[in-house]
């Protein structure tokens, strides 16, 4: 009984120390989840520098990274989620720190970073069967470059009706065509503004080119060459290409328009998980 | 009766150690402080080293808080704490120059030189550094610049050859003169914006105002009163309007040198850090 | 005077003071964006004055028939239109024209150099009012 008893003493003090620990983590954790990022990294970072067996390291690591995360603060994000990677104690964690500086990079918008770290994980042999999350996250990648088709092809790896794979398609039909706008008003001035549904713009450069067109073929009709060539130059020419320019101008803005609605959903409605 | 012993040895040590971890304690927050700024964490280093300081005084923790405070922009209060310990501390020297470093970040030129002229302010270790921040803020003011050979005179090599380069550029501008380019625009049309340096609007200006003068002689000529009219006001427009833009090219263009002059010497400081030493507190 | 010093010196301060992000203040979370960016904006001035107000419908009118039309002809940012109306909504009718024919004479030169202008985004030429008044 009294060996018992010595022996439990004996170990007591590491016994109090480590409840030390979880007490500061719990601290830090209640700090964390109030939204008290700042002051949530001071505490793990207390925790991180008392935790001298380093009992508490990658875990730490990881909420310091995620909290800079949380204040915008990308950079100290990556450097944390970094030393989280190096301070992983097993493969999987390892991978989830990872997992977490290729997310930081998608929302900093370092998107060729993304895809770098992504091609080592999925060359990394130990990490065969989590290719799944590998895709999804180069998804998302491809979704933040502005490349929804090439993201919608990745999620349909992981699953042929995945809800990303199908809002990426839809975002992508919904798209407006720069190269068909360009052409179009090449041709028919004014139907490049009519397909991206700016009418007005539209009827207003049909009504100059046309104008302006006029005046040019009559000038030469009449005889009057230099005018010809200064109200074909000066006019008609400069109606002619701000009738191209404007068609492609506006399909531009409409995409990041078509675009931004899909992000917003996403960022707002999506439930799963997201950088 | 040894075990009774042993039992009541451990039960105690159990007790004090257990009370012994306490993470916000003053010396463990001097501790963790430490920790975070070598690591160069410096907000949440200085507010540990707050929290010290309220309970204890160490006169390490006292030019360290003050660093911190530096480190994190609060150049004044910097300089406050670098102040208080001026004296009986071991790091009185680098005190010192944490003063005049806070206050010459600050930008607080006037107390610096004030502050200069108290012999016993400066440190005889970093009385060098001081002396060329001394000479830095008179690069950086506005005014006109004193004598050269006292404020070279703590440069050595290469920075001194900068230095006085930049003294010369500082001291005789490579101006402009404003009333020059505007007399000779009002003469020949553009050739003032030809004496900016500026050619092509020059040589344009020159060709508008002249194009423009002869339309409208060439229309009253043959009658054409309106159009004669017409391209009479848009020559004196021109005409007036280059005049105008030559004078706020001048002006332009003189403070363009300004700006670049200050914007290369603010660099070139930054670049050797102030030619501030490496202090371990 | 100083407003046109400080002018000057923020694009190059603001690189330096947004990529190093140093912690020099306790900061709040914040709610990261996933939208893309636009480049439309709208230079805005204060339109007191009669000779601003009755330029600033004549160029609405403009942009709206004819410059938003026939493509994208302004080397400067901002454009020769805006800043007219800038210029006399800040120095008066007179000099404002007279600016403006200055900035239009400049404009016809061909050989704008980047040595003269600083080069912002669209390859534009960034020449506001600001630069040559000084007060």
């Amino acid at each position: 009984m009294r060996k018992v008893i010595l022996v439990i003493l004996l170990i007591a003090p590491s016994i109090f120390a480590q409840s030390e620990l979880i007490i500061q983590k719990e601290y830090a954790d209640n700090l964390f989840n109030s939204g008290q990022l700042f002051d949530a990294i001071s505490e793990y970072k207390r925790l991180q520098f008392f935790d001298t067996e380093g009992k508490y390291r990658f875990y730490s690591n990881m909420k310091i990274g995620e909290a800079y995360k949380g204040g915008g603060r990308f950079d100290d994000a990556v450097t944390y989620f970094a030393n989280a990677e190096r301070t992983a104690p097993n493969d999987s964690l390892f991978f989830d720190a990872a997992v977490n500086v290729i997310r930081t990079n998608i929302l900093r918008r370092t998107n060729d970073n993304a895809h770098q770290l992504l091609d080592k994980l999925e060359k990394d042999l130990r990490f065969n069967d989590r290719m799944n999350e590998i895709n999804y996250w180069r998804g998302w990648n491809y979704i933040f470059e502005d490349k929804w088709l090439i993201a919608s092809l990745v999620f349909e790896k992981i699953e042929k009706n995945h809800p990303l794979a199908l809002i990426s398609k839809q975002t992508d039909k919904n798209k407006y065509s720069v190269n068909f706008a360009k052409v179009i008003s090449y041709i028919l001035p004014g139907f490049g503004q009519f397909y991206t549904g700016n009418y007005l713009s539209g009827l207003m450069s049909i009504g100059w080119v046309g104008l302006t067109g006029y005046w040019t073929i009559n000038s030469f009709v009449e005889k009057r060459v230099f005018d010809g060539l200064v109200i074909g130059n000066l006019l008609f020419l400069r109606f002619y290409r701000g009738n191209y320019q404007n068609a492609e101008q506006f399909t531009i803005e409409k995409n990041i328009e078509v675009s931004n609605k899909s992000l917003i959903n996403l960022q707002n409605n999506y439930q799963g998980i997201k950088p | 009766m040894i075990k009774n012993t042993l039992l009541i040895f451990f039960t105690f040590a159990t007790i004090s150690f257990a009370q012994g971890i306490n993470y916000f304690s003053t010396e463990n927050r001097k501790e963790f402080g430490n920790f975070l700024f070598e690591s160069g964490d410096f907000i949440r280093a200085n507010q540990e080293y707050r929290e010290f300081l309220s309970k204890q005084e160490n006169d390490t923790i006292r030019v360290r808080y003050a660093e911190t405070l530096f480190q994190i922009e609060r150049f004044t209060e910097a300089a406050d704490y670098f102040k208080s310990a001026f004296y009986n501390s071991s790091f009185e020297d680098e005190a010192r120059l944490g003063y005049f470093k806070s206050l010459f970040f600050a930008g607080l030129y006037d107390d610096f030189k004030k502050d200069l002229e108290i012999n016993e302010y400066i440190s005889p270790v970093y009385k060098n550094n001081i002396m060329k921040l001394n000479t830095m803020t008179y690069y950086l003011e506005k005014n006109p610049l004193p004598d050269s050979t006292e404020l070279l005179s703590y440069f050595e090599d290469e920075a001194r050859i900068k230095m006085s380069e930049f003294y010369l550029r500082k001291d005789i501008p490579e101006r402009k003169n404003g009333t020059k380019a505007t007399l000779l625009s009002a003469l020949i049309p553009g050739s003032g914006k030809i004496y900016l340096g500026e050619y092509g609007d020059g040589i344009t200006a020159f060709i508008a105002t002249g194009l423009l003068t002869f339309l409208a002689v060439d229309n009253f000529n043959a009658n054409h009163k309106l159009r004669g009219a017409m391209f009479s006001g848009l020559a004196f427009l021109s005409y007036v309007g280059n005049i105008y833009g030559t004078a706020l090219a001048a002006e332009k263009f003189n403070i363009g040198i300004k700006v670049n002059l200050d914007k290369e010497i603010r660099l070139y400081f930054k670049e050797n850090n102030y030619f501030l030493p490496e202090i371990k507190y | 005077m100083r407003s046109v010093f400080i002018i000057w010196l923020l694009p190059i301060l603001m690189p330096i003071l947004i990529s190093a992000q140093p912690e020099l203040k306790k900061w709040e979370p914040v709610k990261s964006s996933y939208e893309l960016k636009t480049n439309n904006e709208e230079t805005s001035y204060s339109s007191d004055g009669i000779f601003t107000k009755m330029l600033s419908g004549t160029k609405t009118a403009y942009k709206f028939f004819i410059s938003d039309l026939d493509g994208d002809n302004c080397p400067f940012h901002p454009s020769c239109s805006e800043f007219y109306v800038e210029s006399v909504s800040k120095t008066g009718i007179f000099k404002g024209t007279f600016m403006f024919v200055d900035r239009f004479t400049r404009d016809l030169n061909f050989f704008k150099s980047r040595e003269q202008y600083k080069v912002i985004k669209n390859n534009k030429f960034y020449d506001p009012v600001e630069y040559y008044i000084s007060n």
